[in-house]
């Protein structure tokens, strides 16, 4: 399963997940478009299945995984990807909108998890790749000239590494993996994630490989970490940011 | 399979452990590897078993610690194969010292094997990616270049150089688009381990702080340097992919 699977890195990770192999399902609260990328996937001769679902919703996601646990039997990988991002200074983030980001970004991957882990459990084996992100650690100053305010986002997303290594405690003895991938600036063609030419120009100088990612790189960099190749690799931050942080 | 269709790969220290696991798996992948060990009927086992499953391999003798061992290694697997698109940096020696036990001749020999040897080997190899225009090399570091650990003053110390060397190298090199990751592993049953390992108590007690409740092996390793080797992770350098069943989160 991956949610918010309909654009950007989400919508990259399920179809290469698809393409080796996975039977994906893609959670979205946008049920139209989740469908639009499963049938994209399933045109392209892989397999796929849309799902409606708003991940900070309990019950929805509660319903969602029952439903899965029905028709699949069973779920192996779990791509906590959906999330939104606003631009705010601090002071002027209302509390109303620092309570939405958190509920979408990590009270969902809360969510989603829980669920998850029910069914990987009992099969004992299962992944988890929760996406986090490079302004976890840096708080959205990426260069000098170049400062994202979103101190809310920033902080959502460093919880989001703090959970990955808790829940992979919890997970070990059950043979479930979980790790986290944290991209660095990354060329989404989503709207609210695109950058001008002049702030692109600025960006590049800050990035020691030159150029932005791809969403096709995070999305190699989870298939990694849910395939053998990561058998010993749990409650992990992966890097994928071209040298911007090097940890 | 074939992840790495193609590529010429240099492993040091692959005649056996960690670096007999990565030549191994690159073998399976595709690669054609130049396996390099101080051991020479090492180097050339290791060489044997990949090209009887498939491919091209062959095994070198040569000291990493040394500058003239590096050139003629190097030369030689340019001779051989034409190009060196990756390389692994794995030779290594353990140690088990405090620092006032340390002598000066024993800390020299742990920092020349351990360190000294990754700078001459990217010294020689670099210009050769830069030549092709691309390259990834792998350094491998340990749990312990993170963390300080009992009895290791050498060891951590030579490891932790490790891994600052390699952010160092990303950072001058990605104009040239050459990869430079490290892998810091943490409990791998090797031959380094074995003493460790085969005393069940000693064993039951390491494995408390590992949460997936074994130690690795050398492919467990081998999965991670194969990503780092691979077009998979050209969005990633200057990373140290801690390859450790879950246990560094306990010494970070």
């Amino acid at each position: 399963m991956v949610t918010g699977g309909v654009r950007g890195i989400g919508k990259a990770t399920a179809l290469k997940l698809a393409q080796f192999g996975a039977l994906v399902v893609i959670a979205d609260r946008n049920f139209k478009e989740a469908e639009k990328t499963a049938h994209s996937i399933v045109r392209g001769g892989d397999r796929a299945k849309a799902y409606r679902m708003d991940v900070s919703k309990k019950k929805e996601v509660d319903f969602v995984f029952k439903r899965l646990q029905k028709e699949f039997g069973r779920l192996d990988i779990l791509v906590n990807n959906a999330d939104i991002v606003s631009f705010t200074p601090f002071e002027k983030i209302s509390e109303k909108e620092w309570d939405t980001i958190f509920r979408i970004n990590l009270k969902g991957t809360f969510l989603c998890s829980k669920a998850a882990f029910r069914l990987m459990k009992l099969q004992r084996s299962g992944k988890i790749v929760n996406i986090s992100s490079i302004d976890s650690r840096l708080g959205g100053m990426v260069s000098p000239g170049f400062y994202n305010p979103y101190a809310h986002y920033a902080a959502s997303k460093a919880a989001i590494e703090a959970l990955t290594k808790s829940i992979a405690f919890e997970g070990a003895p059950y043979g479930i993996r979980v790790n986290a991938v944290s991209p660095g600036l990354i060329d989404t063609e989503m709207p609210e994630r695109t950058y001008t030419l002049e702030r692109k120009k600025n960006l590049l100088a800050a990035i020691p490989l030159g150029r932005l990612g791809k969403p096709t790189e995070i999305a190699s960099a989870v298939l990694f970490l849910v395939s053998e190749r990561a058998s010993y690799i749990t409650a992990k931050i992966l890097d994928v940011n071209g040298g911007v942080l090097m940890d | 399979m074939d992840r790495l269709k193609g590529k010429v790969a240099v492993i040091t220290g692959g005649g056996r452990g960690i670096g007999q696991g990565i030549a191994l798996r690159f073998g399976q992948e595709g690669a054609k590897v130049v396996v390099v060990d101080i051991i020479g009927e090492n180097a050339e086992e290791t060489a044997q078993r990949i090209r009887k499953v498939h491919g091209e391999a062959v095994g070198l003798r040569g000291d990493v610690s040394k500058r003239s061992d590096v050139e003629s290694l190097v030369t030689e697997a340019l001779a051989v194969f034409g190009r060196i698109d990756i390389l692994v940096n794995n030779a290594g020696i353990g140690g088990s010292k405090t620092c006032l036990d340390t002598s000066e001749e024993e800390w020299d020999r742990m920092l020349a094997i351990n360190l000294k040897s990754v700078f001459l080997c990217c010294k020689r190899v670099i210009p050769e990616m830069m030549k092709i225009g691309k390259g990834k090399i792998v350094n491998i570091a340990s749990l312990y270049g993170i963390a300080g650990s009992v009895h290791t003053a050498a060891y951590c110390s030579s490891k932790a150089g490790i891994i600052n060397f390699t952010r160092q190298l990303a950072v001058d090199y990605s104009p040239h688009h050459i990869y430079v990751n490290a892998i810091s592993p943490g409990l791998i049953g090797t031959e380094m381990t074995r003493g460790k390992l085969k005393d069940p108590e000693t064993l039951n007690y390491l494995l408390r702080f590992i949460p997936l409740g074994r130690h690795g092996i050398p492919a467990d390793i081998a999965g991670a340097a194969l990503f780092l080797a691979s077009e998979d992770s050209d969005f990633v350098t200057g990373h140290n992919l801690v390859v450790d069943g879950g246990e560094s989160v306990r010494l970070e």
